[in-house]
């Protein structure tokens, strides 16, 4: 007790020598291992079981583990979008002259990562888990995943032509079905049916096996996933030792590990420090077409929404141009029409509702609100949104509309949004879509109302769904897409049932280092020809 | 002393089942539902019915929670709803990460903050003094992620001696020092606002007890100045500073989240965050739980170093134990 100030001094004096010694001592370590790719993640990848998850941090993982019968090309840029469609787990497939029978012949000595066959009888277990509840390992989640956007609705029946042929037969013609079921919510990528035999259906995203050029080595939550390259692998073998996807939510943070050598790849980084960034060396990646779109949805079932000049007047009162340019720094473009530009059915040239306050102004007045109206938009709690919606408050400010920004956390968000807009409220928003145009029939046909699919607005218009329901027993792309301008033209020419804000470039940062990256038009990568040169 | 410790813990009960009843309530009221989160989006209302009734969260809300207290003291904290897996597998190791920045933290500033103290009462009202109590006023206003930022800017990113994200080195990291030198700089960070604080209590104790009357014997009886304030004045000072070094202990253990976001530490406050936004309850509850519990301790052994450091508290409690 007496020498309470002598121990004490003492102590201080070791935790300095201590601290010196970890300062002298230690060697930091070197900035980049070998071949290993450590990719900052704005947030959290979703569970690891690509049956049952939605999301695109989590399928950008996936990608690496998992193969289906076929994929995108996403190792080299194309000319056209989305990416063409390669050969992976079928070195073949046939589609009839229906369009409805498809039949796969798949690739022979491919082994999932547990060291079990991939053969027909794997294809089929994969099936089996959504579409056959007398099943033993059959998931009514992963059912209600594929029954939403995963192609399982089209599906007819399905069967084992013979050790390494499978077939799938459609109820009718759907041209993209096959596509469809590559998207991320959910993804018919086959699992090691020995791995979901010995984890079961709630435990196999904690030990997802699969055929792809990488392997799952670990996850710690909320730290990182790791992924090594699969030697084994049938095919190209990937030249990374290792991926790391660390998860690194504050923006600050991410750029912190990028400049400190602690990452090599970060995913959205802060737009304003896109341009110093360059300026020291690294290299900023973008894709230019998009498969998504952010924009605001209107609610049909609300009185006031219900007159078209009054959503006219909203999307004539956003300047896009501004957001683009003052908020997102140039890393998204504005959008005017529905179709994004990942899609075949894109159309550069659409001219859809300019910025014209004024013009908006009197549509205001037509409609019976000269004086200004005042509306109720719900808005999640999500990365940089609040600046855009804070930007449109203010845009139609300038036109007379009071814009009461009701905001949410986001999973509360989500839970009201998937129910359809209530109708008292005016108008919600939110970023989605797919490679394949028959997205826009997701959100807006009239069968897709909640709890039936994501058409929250309570949007129908039967001519619309004529032209969705042709375009996809189209021909070609070229009719395809002829007949989804005319879809397009319904939705936001006649009825204006969105106001699209602006196509997002999904930028990314990559220290110069990252050799072979490429930003393809998807969602997700192939990490497969990347490599690290020291 | 054996029943002033006794009485604590027995005083603790109350407060940690008062925590786990309102931590259990208030979640069981938060907008958003458990069973969206964990179907999914596209997922069909019965299907969602289905996850409530395996749940449990159909029954009564009593039900649920004496089921949930039940499986408590067998140590079963739940399943987390997020991860599907026992949340005792995680959410330990997740406490001691944050348990680790915020102890280092404490004792850095309980160092840092201790010295200045005793120099700047020794010198009250000198140059010293008066600079170094600006100095802690600023740093003590200052945000903790502010100050980590800085301390990335300088150390990390300038002059490159410590690193700036994580627990580990993301390849080939883990060993004991490369844990030591990530901690630094969250530890320092973490450190800085408290330490300023406890500088200012202790040099406001040790003035007042510089000018004690025994003090002025001590000093007249010809005692040299370091004796004087090492055996006789901050002996005598010391349990007011080690009840507010207590209580910066126990602030940091939540005070550090922001810290932990900074340098992206994987600690509690990152897993109660998206546990809590993932409604993920029995790992709300299980985090919370322990909160709650590190304070009751911090303050135990707050209560326990006072009355050890200082006689008269020890006599009064035995005292009131008596009675």
């Amino acid at each position: 007790m007496s020498n309470a100030f002598t121990n004490f001094r003492r102590l201080t004096l070791i935790c300095l020598l201590a601290v010196a010694g970890i300062l002298l001592g230690t060697a930091r370590s070197p900035a980049h291992a070998q071949g290993t790719l450590i990719w900052a993640l704005p947030a959290g990848a979703s569970v690891l079981d690509p049956h049952v998850t939605c999301g695109w941090l989590s399928r950008g993982v996936t990608q690496q583990v998992f193969e289906s019968f076929v994929q995108q090309d996403l190792s080299r840029l194309h000319d056209e979008t989305p990416a063409p469609l390669v050969p992976r787990l079928a070195e073949s497939w046939d589609i009839s002259e229906d369009g409805r029978v498809y039949t796969f012949n798949l690739r022979s000595g491919v082994r999932f990562h547990d060291g079990t066959p991939f053969d027909a009888e794997a294809v089929k277990f994969n099936f089996d888990r959504f579409m056959d509840t007398e099943a033993p390992h059959f998931s009514e989640l992963a059912q209600a995943y594929f029954m939403f956007a995963g192609g399982a609705a089209d599906i007819e029946s399905y069967r084992i032509v013979d050790a390494m042929t499978f077939e799938v037969t459609l109820k009718a013609r759907n041209n993209e079905w096959i596509r469809s079921t590559l998207e991320d919510c959910p993804t018919l990528f086959f699992v090691s049916p020995a791995a979901i035999e010995e984890f079961g259906n709630d435990a196999i995203p904690l030990h997802p096996v699969g055929t792809g050029p990488f392997k799952f080595v670990e996850r710690e939550e909320g730290v990182k996933i790791v992924l090594e390259r699969n030697d084994d692998y049938w095919g190209r073998k990937a030249k990374l030792d290792q991926v790391i996807y660390r998860r690194l939510e504050e923006p600050a943070t991410r750029l912190n590990a990028l400049l400190a050598g602690e990452a090599n790849l970060i995913q959205e980084p802060p737009w304003d420090e896109i341009e110093g960034l360059q300026e020291e060396g690294f290299v900023y990646s973008e894709n230019r077409n998009p498969p998504w779109l952010w924009y605001l949805i209107f609610n049909f079932k609300n009185p006031t929404m219900q007159d078209v000049r009054v959503r006219k007047a909203i999307n004539m009162a956003i300047d896009r141009e501004g957001i683009v340019r003052e908020i997102t720094r140039n890393t998204a473009t504005p959008a005017y029409g529905m179709l994004s530009r990942g899609t075949h059915a894109h159309d550069p040239d659409y001219q859809g509702l300019g910025y014209d306050p004024e013009g908006a102004r009197q549509l205001l007045a037509e409609a019976g609100y000269p004086d200004g109206l005042e509306i109720d938009f719900d808005i999640p709690q999500y990365g940089y949104g609040e600046l855009v919606e804070k930007w449109i408050q203010r845009d139609l400010k300038k036109v007379g509309i009071t814009l009461n920004l009701n905001k949410m956390e986001w999973l509360a968000y989500l839970d009201k949004w998937n129910a359809g807009m209530p109708e008292e409220l005016e108008m919600n928003e939110i970023g989605w879509g797919q490679q394949i145009p028959g997205w826009l029939g997701l959100i807006a046909r009239c069968d897709r109302h909640p709890w039936d699919g994501s058409n929250v607005g309570w949007y129908c218009n039967p001519k619309a769904d004529e032209f969705f329901k042709k375009a996809l027993q189209a021909g070609d792309e070229a009719e395809s897409a002829a007949l989804y301008a005319q879809a397009n033209d319904v939705v936001m020419g006649e009825d204006v049932a969105f106001a699209p804000l602006y196509h997002y470039y999904n930028p990314l940062v990559l220290h110069p280092s990252v050799k072979g990256f490429v930003n393809s038009t998807a969602n997700w990568w192939d990490l497969s020809t990347v490599w690290i040169e020291e | 002393m054996g029943w002033f410790i006794a009485g604590r813990l027995l005083a603790a009960i109350p407060v940690l089942f008062g925590v786990s009843v309102v931590v259990f309530t208030l979640l069981h009221f938060a907008p958003g539902d458990v069973a969206s989160v964990l179907a999914g989006p596209m997922a069909s209302e019965a299907i969602k019915e289905a996850i409530r009734e395996s749940l449990g969260l159909n029954r009564p809300l009593p039900v649920q929670f004496l089921k949930w207290l039940g499986n408590l003291l067998h140590g079963d904290f739940g399943t987390s709803l997020v991860y599907k897996r026992p949340v005792a597998e995680f959410i330990f190791e997740k406490f001691f990460n944050t348990a680790l920045m915020a102890v280092s933290g404490a004792l850095l500033a309980c160092m840092i903050g201790i010295t200045i103290g005793i120099f700047a009462a020794s010198k009250a009202h000198s140059l010293f003094d008066r600079v170094t109590m600006a100095v802690t006023m600023v740093v003590g206003s200052t945000p903790l992620f502010w100050l980590g930022l800085i301390l990335v800017l300088l150390f990390a990113l300038t002059w490159r001696v410590f690193p700036a994200t994580g627990m580990t080195s993301p390849v080939g990291g883990g060993g004991f020092l490369d844990v030591v030198r990530h901690l630094v700089l969250p530890a320092v960070a973490a450190a800085m606002p408290s330490a300023a604080i406890i500088s200012r209590t202790a040099r406001a104790c040790m003035i007042e007890t510089l000018g004690q009357n025994y003090i002025r014997v001590a000093r007249a009886k010809g005692l040299r100045r370091n004796l004087i304030l090492r055996k006789h004045a901050f002996r005598n000072a010391l349990p007011p500073i080690a009840t507010v070094c207590g209580l910066e202990l126990a602030f940091l253990l939540t005070g550090v989240f922001f810290v932990e976001v900074v340098f992206a530490w994987p600690g509690l406050g990152n897993a109660l965050y998206y546990a809590i936004i993932a409604h993920d309850i029995p790992t709300v509850q299980a985090a919370v739980l322990l909160i709650a519990l590190s304070f009751v301790v911090i303050n135990l052994a707050v209560d326990v170093l006072n009355a050890w450091l200082d006689p008269r508290i020890r006599v009064s409690t035995a005292r009131q134990g008596g009675r």
